[in-house]
């Protein structure tokens, strides 16, 4: 009797045991481009990014389903360098997909008050390049595209164009990828792995 | 059986582990740097809070003089209400427009919410781990008594690996029966105090305490008991986000203050088999296993 009751209650304890269960993670990326423009007038500087920047940038399971992926935002920061004369910059980004070149803004004002200028949300972001840039993080980490992309920046002084622009600007573009994986866990948590 | 008694150990550890194992909670709060990692995170703490306070007792009955001891396997589940699988959240960062929504908790649903903002960009709410109970299994070792005084002990380690490091628990508690000190009562009365630390390397550290007022009384092989305590606990999260190279920590206080206590134990003679139900802010249903003698 006594037996049978101990029996009774351990067996949820055993059947408690380790299964396979499917969780969605959502992993944050997070990619900066730096630009130095040291130039007088119209200006226009490109930085190329790879697959393996973007692999780099991120650790997902081998074993992964890759969800979708997404663009947050898209952040710029300035540091004014020696001899620069602009008090403000219109600065525009253009992604060089190779099948396209959509915008990504175009003319977004920035004043150069102080030396370094911290991330500035740009809130007047163009879907066309955000979703290329969306289209190509995805197909690198789907492993559909390998090929490079750009993303071009240009711009001119303001509001007196033509001055010399010397400058280090940082593009921060973040972003998140969701994906699940089958984990070791409990039966009572996460989901079916079928 | 000896190899399942370890996979049920294994499991009931994971739990605790795969929630705080670098790559994984990373993914899973990455985005959550700010205010509303707190709300992500809170039912954990207390949840974590109530199951450590729980189980610490199964009589009030202290003998005055005399060797008395119970060693034993207390288990205890925290049933996740419907209330702790969300929290309202707001958009971090610099997507635009702000925007706030009602989003998973660290035990919510296991997908994520989206939110779309300017210029074809996406705000993604992480998801939870749609967890519906969080188990706890501790051993538990009594002693006493010396004036109606006795130890609680709880105490394990288990080294994880090198990343990781070593979970570790231990858990001191002390009563003292009131009811020694007056004759013709007729239940049991003790007051006690339970301390309790936890940590999983250097990424979790908490911390519970409990003070209680515990009743008991025997009737035939059944003893009724129940009890009425004030609890507080921490919880310290710690881990570095990749994403951004800086390190994230949360200090969690969990909510449950007051908690009442009514259980059974069921002595077989030396065998003592215990259910409880704890009454809170995170309930808690609690059974404990062990042998005791003495009163």
């Amino acid at each position: 009797m006594k037996k049978n009751i101990i029996i009774l209650f351990l067996v949820p304890f055993f059947f408690s045991s380790c299964e396979k269960r499917k969780f969605e993670f959502d992993l944050s990326l997070n990619l900066e481009e730096t630009y130095i423009v040291d130039h007088t007038g119209n200006f226009s500087e490109s930085q190329t990014i790879t697959r393996s920047d973007v692999m780099d940038a991120l650790s997902i399971p081998e074993n992964a389903e890759i969800e979708s992926v997404s663009i947050e935002s898209i952040a710029i920061s300035i540091q004014v360098l020696n001899d620069n004369e602009a008090s403000a910059l219109l600065v525009s980004g253009m992604a060089q997909l190779g099948n396209g070149s959509p915008q990504i803004f175009n003319n977004f004002p920035i004043s150069l008050v102080g030396v370094d200028i911290p991330f500035v949300g740009i809130n007047s972001l163009i879907a066309d390049g955000v979703e290329g840039i969306k289209d190509k993080i995805e197909g690198y980490i789907k492993g559909t595209d390998s090929a490079p992309f750009s993303i071009e920046i240009s711009g001119d002084s303001s509001p007196t164009a033509g001055q010399r622009v010397h400058v280090q600007i940082l593009i921060q573009v973040k972003g998140n990828v969701k994906y699940t994986n089958c984990e070791d866990a409990l039966p009572f948590m996460g989901a079916d792995c079928s | 059986m000896k190899s399942k008694k370890i996979i049920v150990s294994v499991c009931i550890l994971i739990f605790a582990i795969s929630l705080v194992h670098g790559q994984d909670i990373e993914d899973m709060v990455s985005k959550y740097t700010q205010e509303n990692g707190q709300g992500y995170m809170q039912p954990l703490a207390d949840a974590f809070g109530a199951t450590f306070n729980s189980g610490l007792y199964h009589s009030a009955s202290i003998k005055k003089l005399g060797f008395q001891a119970y060693l034993g396997v207390v288990s205890s589940f925290a049933f996740i209400p419907d209330s702790k699988k969300t929290f309202e959240a707001t958009t971090e960062g610099f997507f635009e427009p702000v925007t706030t929504a009602d989003v998973p908790t660290i035990f919510g649903a296991a997908e994520s919410v989206e939110v779309d903002g300017n210029g074809g960009t996406t705000y993604v709410f992480p998801a939870g781990l749609n967890v519906s109970m969080v188990p706890f299994i501790v051993p538990q070792l009594t002693i006493g008594s010396v004036y109606g005084t006795d130890l609680t002990l709880r105490y394990f380690s288990v080294g994880i690996n090198e990343e990781l490091g070593d979970v570790k628990l231990f858990s001191w508690g002390i009563r003292h029966s009131i009811s020694q000190h007056f004759d013709l009562l007729p239940v049991d009365i003790a007051v006690g105090f339970y301390s309790q630390t936890f940590s999983i390397g250097d990424l979790v550290s908490a911390k519970a305490s409990v003070i209680n007022a515990q009743v008991s009384r025997n009737v035939m092989l059944f003893t009724f008991y129940g009890g009425l305590g004030y609890e507080n606990s921490n919880l310290d999260i710690k881990y570095t986000n990749t994403a951004e190279d800086t390190e994230i920590s949360f200090k969690l206080k969990g909510n449950n203050k007051i908690r009442f206590t009514a259980g059974v134990t069921f002595n077989l003679g030396p065998v003592k088999i215990n259910v409880d139900y704890n009454l809170s802010d995170q309930s808690v249903l609690c059974a404990g296993l062990g042998f005791g003698i003495g009163k």
